[in-house]
This record gives structure tokens, sequence and C-alpha cells, in this order.
């Protein structure tokens, strides 16, 4: 049971992961703000690789909290014990690392500092840009808007969490709007999910850091095409969301239509890029089911030239695959009208 | 009202259903067991449900309604603000018989090990016009838990309207979220409680079903929602049956995966009932991604040859009935899962 009083909890989720630990931890403890003021909480699904005996070790000699589960769960089911046990502790703020990733030394300082100043009434979270860490070469993604703002209103959401199929942000929560009661889905396809809980039960106000704070690895991926259904998914169920919210009310700058076409072109974009990706791990069967998935999911995907040249790898005719990333990019969009410039 | 007898919570979550809703609660006032409790939990109808259920305050229905529409996270609060040691969640638009609590209950409190008992059911339609249905199953019995999963990553045995639950199982059983999809939160939450307790099938008809098939069912195929929370659910059966170990989960998932093919073929026949052919490509797309093998089907085959050819959709459009083959159809009894106990008149098990 944590007794201390803290204004900060990092919550690190961890699994046979003792390779990436010292990188993440480090992050933590190497930032500018208070260090008493941070508590490190990690949470183990029952390692086997000696991850939990490496966090015991840091533990004795700095203050890092340990739990451990007795038996290997689902990952959501290791959020919700974790959000229990904080129950017991007096924290304003938590933010949730996977091992593997970083925060800069100036994340928890810049996000407590804009949750102080935005924050009223404590029912904001906080979303911040990061880089890509990606077989040991960091990447920029390119930022969801074009400068850090308030999403003041729910009607701002559509814009920003039915786009970023590919993209990878950092959350930072007030107590009030930590996700855990989450559905037990994989946690998560980024964000999106959280942000339909957002939209039509929180009524929370989002803030929107267009600086990348964090440096993040894109989670392994064991199933490429799980993934995208589940991506998709998370899509068909916000558009429900957002249709039964809306269904009596007019926005006129709410273009659903025009924004479900772009998301669903996004997630193709994504498929390619995963399928070029199966391509050269040499998996040419998984590579066929997320071509038919781009197709399914936006038929004009298959007028491209990306297409047809996965298409043709595919088929065995040439290993030619354009450069995946420029190709999957989205562009940088300005923030929804209305919403607060910081 | 026997007290000495275990509490049994009715809890009746409604949207909208006031045409239906006097029956129902009737019904439930009507049980020929002593001791329960029922709550409406009124998702701010519309229509006059509240009026309708206000009626029967006076005969101890606690009538409640939600600030706002929650959605499905009204089962939740009506888990909450219940305390029956057994529970059962009647849709506002069927209704039970008078002998359900009770035939239930008998079952629970002979056999400890049982988490969740199901009866039968029929379908009935908005104008009370009764489609009579097989029997899922061959006889009543108790059945190990896990034997029963594969069951629901098949197909639907039943309704929630159709199940009492014992609350101490289903507070056991982790991470079930109506909210994950609403056609299949039922399917999921049958193979949850299955990971976690015994299970009993009651070979009666005591559930009325409401069938409402134009709206519902159309609106499920057209969105694309459904068949994509059908793989997932699958998907996440798959790892609970492995984190339990439970082989017979990993052997059925491939037979799971084939039958979702199949019925996304047969919806696409649907969509081009409708003259949708893009929403009906999509859904053969999908069948592939299910299950690679389905292109050798003869449906398949067929659908694939009608998409190809201009004016497809009229030449279908002539086939009939489509949906009621899809839901309506049970054509066996099929026999129980491995290692069952058969059960008789009043609840006793015989080897």
């Amino acid at each position: 049971m944590l007794t201390a009083d803290y204004d900060v909890v990092v919550l690190l989720l961890t699994r046979n992961c003792r390779e990436a630990l010292p990188r993440t931890i480090e992050s933590v403890f190497g930032q500018t703000f208070d260090k008493n003021r941070i508590r490190l909480v990690a949470m183990d699904n029952n390692s086997t690789d000696g991850t939990y005996e490496s966090l015991l070790a840091y533990a004795q000699n700095t203050s890092i909290s340990v739990y451990r589960l007795s038996e290997t769960q689902l990952p959501t089911r290791l959020l919700r014990e974790a959000t229990a046990t904080l129950d017991f502790a007096e924290w304003k703020y938590i933010t949730i690392v996977n091992p593997g990733d970083t925060i800069y030394p100036n994340f928890v300082e810049k996000c407590s500092e804009l949750m102080d100043r935005f924050t009223d009434s404590g029912n904001r979270f906080l979303i911040c840009e990061t880089d890509l860490l990606k077989n040991g070469v960091v990447m920029k993604q390119n930022p969801i808007f074009s400068s850090s703002c308030v999403l003041m209103k729910r009607e701002h959401y559509p814009h920003f969490f039915l786009r970023g199929m590919g993209h990878k942000v950092q959350c930072f929560f007030s107590r009030k709007t930590i996700p855990e009661s989450l559905p037990e889905l994989p946690l998560c396809v980024d964000y999106t999910d959280f942000f339909k809980k957002a939209v039509y039960s929180f009524e929370a106000e989002c803030i929107y850091v267009r600086d990348a704070l964090a440096c993040t690895s894109p989670a392994p991926c064991e199933d490429m095409l799980k993934d995208l259904i589940l991506r998709l998914f998370l899509v068909k169920r916000s558009e429900n969301s957002i249709a039964a919210l809306f269904a009596d009310k007019s926005f006129k700058y709410l273009d659903l239509e025009g924004t479900r076409s772009q998301v669903h072109e996004n997630l193709a974009r994504l498929a390619l890029r995963y399928a070029s990706e199966a391509l050269e791990d040499g998996q040419v069967k998984a590579a066929q089911d997320i071509l038919i998935f781009a197709e399914m999911v936006y038929d004009d995907i298959t007028k491209t030239d990306f297409f047809s040249a996965i298409k043709a790898a595919v088929a065995g005719n040439t290993i030619h695959i354009p450069e995946r990333r420029m190709a999957a990019a989205e562009n940088t969009v300005a923030p929804p009208d209305g919403a607060q410039m910081i | 009202m026997n007290n000495r007898e275990p509490l049994v919570s009715i809890m009746i979550p409604n949207r909208n259903h006031s045409a239906f809703l006097g029956q129902c609660i009737e019904s439930a006032l009507n049980q020929t067991y002593g001791h329960t409790e029922i709550m409406v939990l009124d998702n701010c109808s519309a229509d006059n449900s509240l009026e309708v259920a206000s009626r029967y305050a006076k005969d101890g229905v606690r009538v409640c309604r939600n600030p706002k529409n929650i959605m499905n996270a009204s089962y939740r609060v009506l888990t909450l603000l219940t305390k029956g040691v057994y529970m059962t969640l009647l849709c506002a638009d069927d209704f039970i018989k008078p002998t359900f609590v009770e035939k239930c209950v008998n079952i629970f409190e002979q056999h400890h090990d049982v988490g969740y008992v199901h009866c039968e059911r029929n379908y009935i339609d908005p104008d009370g016009n009764v489609t009579e249905l097989d029997p899922f199953y061959s006889c009543s019995f108790i059945a190990p838990g896990h034997s029963a999963l594969p069951i629901y990553m098949l197909t639907d045995v039943a309704q929630p309207s159709q199940c009492v639950m014992r609350r101490s199982i289903f507070e056991q059983m982790y991470g079930y979220e109506t909210e994950f999809d609403h056609a299949n939160a039922d399917k999921d939450l049958w193979f949850r409680l299955s990971l976690v307790s015994n299970y009993a099938y009651l070979r009666e008809k005591l559930a009325f079903i409401r069938i409402h098939p134009s709206r519902e069912t159309i609106t499920s195929f057209r969105n694309f929602y459904h068949p994509l929370a059908m793989y997932l659910t699958l998907d996440n059966q798959a790892k609970l049956g492995a984190l339990g170990g439970h082989r017979n989960v990993l052997e059925r998932l491939p037979a799971a995966y084939r039958k979702l093919a199949s019925e996304s073929v047969k919806i696409a026949f649907f969509c081009l009932e409708e003259n949708n052919r893009p929403l009906a490509k999509q859904y053969g797309l999908f069948a592939r991604i299910a299950s690679g093998d389905i292109v050798k089907d003869a449906q398949y085959i067929k659908l694939q040859e009608l998409l190809e050819k201009d004016g497809g959709s009229s030449e279908c459009a002539s086939r009939q009935g489509t949906q009621s083959d899809m839901f309506l159809s049970r054509k066996r009894s099929y026999d129980p899962p491995e290692g069952f106990k058969v059960i008789g008149e009043g609840g006793h098990a015989h080897s």
C-alpha cells in the first residue's frame, strides 16, 4: 500500500521485458519535476524471464512500488488490478508507460503544468505527441494537429479520434479520467477506444500537446491482421456512438461521411504498410490477407500504385516496394473551430 | 413472501418498449417462486414506458430511470442496485412463464457447482405470433463449464431472458462488458461464466423472446459492425481459452472462423437483395479474411459470380426470406456437452 502523497503516478505494466526495463525506469528518474512527488508503480503480469526480480532489485535502492499477479492475465485485467491498488494512495495525475518506452525529461513537468493551468474541474486529460522507436531508430510522426490546443467540447472529438490510425500518443490523466473500465480489448490500439469513452461518458475536455514529450515503441504486432480488424471495429463503434450522440442535433462542421471515408482510407494505407512489412519478413500469406483487408475497407485503394506494387510482390513478380512510411503517413490538420489555442 | 428462500433479482432494462413492458413486468410478478425483487430501469425512453412501469410500483416493482441514455451500462447499474443470490436479466420486450424462476432456483439449490441455468424459448413477433423452435439440446442436463466453452464460439444457445445466474459466480467472472457488442454480448457472457462454473440446461420452454425481424437485423448488417465484433470475440475467447489451458477451445477455433465466414456470405446475399453491391462485396472479402477456405464454398462461388455480373442484384432480389433462413431456423436437438449428467423432473441428477 502506498502511504505518501504524490503528484504523479507513473504506472508501468510489465510482462517478460527485463531487457527493456532500464531505459524506461531511468527516464522516469531523470525527470526535471520534483522526484519526491513522482511515484513509479510497476505491476508485473507473472513474468518468467527475471523481470519481476529485476524490479525488486530496483525497489531496494529506489522508490519503486512493485506488485505482481499470481497468474498471467490479459492486459486489461492487469490495468484494473493496478488501478485498484492505487486507490489507497493520494495522487493527482497518472500516466501509463509500456516497457521500453521513455518519457522525455520535461514530460511530467510540462504535462502537470498544463493540467494545473487548464483544469478547473479535474475532468480533463492530456494527450501529447510522441516519437517512435523502431529497430533502434527514432522517427518523427506527423502531428495530428498543427498546434497545441484544448478541445473544449465533445463535438471536437470526432475530428480527433477518427484520425490517426497508426498514430502513437502518450496520455496523462487526472484521477477522474483514468480509463479503468475499458472493455477487455488489448490496451489499446492507442487511444481510439478511450476517446469514444470520453465522448459519451466523461464529457471530459482534452488538452492536446503538439510537441513530442515521449518516445514510444509501436506495440509488438503479433498479428497485424487482427490489429487492423480491431482498429476497424473501434472506428465502427465510434461511428455508432457518435451517430447516436448527435442524432437529434446538427453540427454544421461535423462531416461524418467525409470523416468516415478519410478514416477508411487511412486504415487501408496502414494495411498496405503492414502488408509490406509482412512481405519483408517473408510472411506471404499474411500479406495476402492484409491486402484483402485493405480492399475491403477502402475499395479505391486498389487503384493506387502502392497496392499494385505489393500485390505484384505477393504474386512473386517483383520485390520492389515503395517507401512505406511516406505512403502511409497522414497529414497534419488545423485544430477544429472553437478549440482553445495554447 | 417466504423470506427463508434465497432472493432472486429480476432485472428489467427498458428503452422504448412500452408496448411490451406491461406483459414483461406481469410475467415477473406472476412467478410461482415466492422471494423475488423486480427492478425496472428505464433508459430515458421517449415513449410512455415510465408511465407503464409506474403502474406496477404499487405491486412492489422498483421503477428507476437513468438521467440519460447510458446504453448497455444499464446492466451494470442493475447489478449494482439489486442484491439477490440469483439474478436474471429480463429484456423488456420478452416475457417468462410463471415457473421459470422456481425451476431454475430448484437446480441451483440442489447443485452448488452450477453457476448459470438456461431454459428453452420460443420466438414471438410484435403481433404476438409464436414460432415454435426445436430445443437446442436433446435433454436436460448439468455439464462441466469447460466442456460447454466451444458451443459459445459457434452458436447462439440462449438470450439473457432464458437465463438465471448465481450472483457469486457472476462476480467471479472477469471482463464481461456488454458494451463490447450488444448482439454478441450473450455468447460472451455464457463463455465467461463457463470458465468459472458448471452449466445447467433445462429442456423446457419457459421464455418467450421477441423478434423484430425488420429493424434490428438489417441495421446490424448495414453498419458492418457485427462481423468485426464476432471476429474479435473469437480472438478473445481463444486467448482466454489458452490462459485456462482449454484445448477444446483452440481445437474448435478454425470451425468457428469458418462459420463466421459462411454467415458473412449469407449476409452478402442479403445485401445484394437490398441492391447494395459495395457492402455485399465487403462481406465477401471479410469472409475470406475470416476463413481462407471459404473460396471453395459453393455459396461463396455463387456470390462472386453475381458480383462480377452486371445486374446481379436484380437477379437476387427475388430471393426471399434470407433473414428467416438465418435467424429462425434450428433444425435439431444436439447432444449435451461432454461429461454431462442428465437431470430429471425436480432437478435431480441421474448418471
